[in-house]
């Protein structure tokens, strides 16, 4: 997929104006927001959880050479093939080639947010009659369109937006009349069936990767990956490294965190342990079973202050939670991964450069880090780019003059104390009678156009705090 | 180890700032003490076999109890004619427990997995029912292959009470007892669910539109 994230701002302005798009964002939010709500609160001790869950993913992380190590032996010794693939370009490669090598036509591809990751669907599409099979990515690949969430793909498209797709694609007809969604369902169902039954190869992704015992989990609702994993003669799982986990018990704990906090089910409908290729006395399975190992800027991630960052489990509640996100939808993120976490995932894997709008576009109010079920403080993280940004004289120069300049005063009590009792005082007269805040500043017009500036009381910290000692003493 | 597998190996030491390969035991040392407290689950008052029953309701399944394995046949003629089609054909593996029933004579089994594509019902067996999230679990094979839990439109699923745990993690130490895992483990928390059309739920995607279980509850049979 080809990178939108330097265009964030103009991005933002279209989707603001998109009413379609608001419409279909607001709908989802509450739902998602809910769920999670309700399936927390009966759980005895969440908190604990999460920490259980961190705690898991780091062991596993300062220590993936190891698990790795041990997930490939298993893997191997069950008839499955383990291939590394450094960056993108090395992934597509071989999942190409195996796909050539196996004479395939047709190939199925259950959500995989790695597959996006890589642009395998370009790649494939060019060789192969490609089809996604999660209903979500179905619909936005007849719409041409990346997905907008990690875990809904198409939740910015509306009902009147399915029907549109559906009747061009299916019935090649325009303007019908508003289809129920049981019926679009049903429809989606029977075209898919066939897809499923002709198709070659079968392309999934991983939720976790179990190194004991060699194991690629998956979880979803529908059930396409587990069609998508038994019918087609050749599976291939593309998964990042940062998926393992040591065994089942691990494994067991992530999924309580994983259903709870992506649709506030306490379980998926189906959760699927894959372990090796099919043994001699299956009636079915797929004859070749490969899984490629994905890199792509991980182990940069593990050797730097963004480690926790590798904890993800994909939930997708710092989207759910975000303001932003919830204004902006995801598309505007331009890129695979959007909302907080793609705000820290895309600069890692994609650089600093050209994402700049990203870590900014962040009120650093905190829902995202206090609902993430494996406590990735997002909003450190967040503001740990902008330094990293400062550091590397990006970002605008606005911004960076005010910034040195701030911080040349600041280390000048002398000067400061005087400077700051003038400002708020200055600000205060701007504030005027309407006092509390103000609707336009000098300098900050793109900080004031959408928002108030709340205005200071008219005094300083340090005055105030001087004035309460004395009356106290 | 091939080139590839050496660098990739060797990229993900040097971010680990570690030379060679770690010590394993050091590491299984530190694994046993994060793992040693107990981990947080749901709890529940009353017995396991309620609760597995009860959150397989929420999940939109639908269940009853037969007291002995020649119920069966009876209870899938129920289901097969809820789904419009009385005749079957019902799909089955050799898993034993349905092995030898006697079913009634307008309904048609099929075995193995021809025919798996078109027929409206199959019927599985179950090595486990989790109470915690009212969890079935199947193993695949020959007793019962995996296409049979996911394309015909209704799934019947047989539980043996005695096989109902409490927690997930006491089902997987069921699942290494019997040895290497088979090369599927479905874990079946209700049918087949997608929420892409505006989030609301629709049930049967792709799998099943129906899931119904048999708890059974004799202990003497297989
Ligand atoms: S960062 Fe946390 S909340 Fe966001 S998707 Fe990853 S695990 Fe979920």
């Amino acid at each position: 997929m080809e990178a939108r994230t330097h265009t964030f701002k103009a991005n933002a302005r279209a989707a603001l104006a998109d009413d379609n798009l608001r419409t279909a964002l607001a709908s989802a939010k509450g739902g998602f927001v809910a769920k999670r709500a309700g399936a927390v609160e009966a759980f005895p001790d969440f908190e604990a959880l999460r920490e259980r869950g961190a705690a898991i993913k780091d062991h596993t992380l300062a220590n993936l050479d190891h698990y790795l190590a041990r997930f490939t032996a298993n893997v191997s010794e069950r008839g499955g093939q383990v291939h590394y693939a450094g960056d993108d370009a090395a992934a597509r490669e071989i999942i190409l080639g195996i796909c050539r090598d196996a004479g395939a036509r047709r190939v199925i591809k259950s959500k995989t947010m790695a597959g996006e990751e890589i642009s395998l669907n370009e790649a494939l599409e060019r060789e192969h009659e490609l089809v996604e099979t999660d209903l979500g990515e179905y619909i936005i690949q007849l719409a041409k369109e990346p997905p907008s969430h990690i875990i809904a793909p198409a939740v910015h498209k509306t009902r009147a937006d399915i029907t549109r797709l559906f009747d061009e694609h299916h019935h090649h007809r325009i303007d019908g009349p508003l289809r129920p969604a049981p019926e679009l369902v049903a429809e989606a169902r029977q075209v898919l069936r066939e897809r499923f039954l002709e198709a070659d190869v079968d392309i999934s992704g991983a939720n976790f990767l179990i190194a004991d015992t060699g194991t690629v989990t998956l979880v979803t609702n529908e059930g396409n990956a587990d069609l998508g994993t038994t019918l087609p003669r050749v599976h291939i799982v593309i998964a990042g490294i940062e998926k393992l986990v040591p065994g089942t018990e691990e494994a067991s704990t992530m999924l309580r965190l994983l259903g709870r906090s992506a649709t506030g089910q306490d379980m998926s409908a189906y959760t699927t342990f894959l372990t090796g290729a099919r043994r001699p006395d299956d009636p079915d399975g797929p004859d070749e079973y490969h899984v490629v190992l994905l890199d792509n800027g991980r182990t940069g991630m593990l050797g730097n202050e963004f480690r926790s960052m590798l904890r993800c489990i994909r939930c997708g509640a710092c989207m759910n939670h975000c303001p932003v996100y919830g204004a902006v939808g995801g598309h505007t993120y331009g890129w695979v991964y959007p909302g907080p976490m793609g705000q820290v995932l895309t600069p890692m894997f994609r650089g600093l450069d050209g994402t700049v709008d990203l870590p900014n576009a962040c009120t650093l109010n905190g829902r995202c880090g206090s609902v993430c079920p494996v406590k990735i403080p997002l909003p450190d993280l967040i503001r740990h780019l902008r330094d990293w940004q400062f550091d590397a004289h990006l970002g605008h120069r606005t911004t960076r003059w005010a910034l040195h300049a701030w911080g040349w005063v600041a280390r000048r009590p002398r000067l400061y104390h005087p400077l700051a009792r003038i400002g708020t005082r200055v600000l205060r007269w701007i504030g005027g009678r309407r006092g509390g805040a103000a609707r336009r500043m000098p300098l900050a017009g793109g900080w004031t156009d959408a928002r108030d500036l709340p205005l200071p009381s008219g005094t300083t910290f340090q005055a105030a705090w001087r004035a309460k000692r004395k009356e106290d003493a | 180890m091939s080139d590839t597998a050496q660098r990739f190996f060797s990229t993900i030491r040097r971010a680990l700032g570690r030379e060679a390969a770690p010590d394993p035991e050091a590491i299984e040392a530190e694994r046993r003490a994060l793992m040693a407290a107990p981990a947080p689950r749901p709890k529940w008052s009353g017995d396991d076999v309620t609760r597995l029953l009860t959150r397989l309701e929420a999940a939109a399944a639908t269940s009853e109890r037969i007291a002995s394995r020649a119920d069966i046949p009876a209870a899938v003629a129920r289901v097969l004619l809820d789904a419009g089609a009385p005749g079957g054909p019902v799909q089955i593996g050799a898993d034993p427990l349905l092995a030898g029933l006697e079913w009634t004579q307008e309904v048609t089994v099929a075995k193995g997995i021809d025919g798996v594509r078109t027929a409206p019902a199959s019927v599985t067996v179950a090595v486990a029912g989790i109470a915690e999230t009212g969890t079935l679990v199947l193993r695949s094979g020959p007793d019962n292959p995996t296409s049979l839990n996911f394309l015909p439109e209704h799934h019947v699923v047989v539980l043996r009470a005695g096989d109902v745990v409490d927690y997930m993690e006491t089902a997987w130490a069921r699942l290494h007892a019997d040895g290497d895992l088979p090369r599927t483990v479905n874990f079946i928390t209700g049918p087949s669910r997608t929420g892409d059309v505006e989030q609301t739920i629709e049930l049967g995607a792709h799998g099943p539109r129906r899931l119904h279980v048999l708890l059974l509850e004799d202990h003497d049979q297989l």
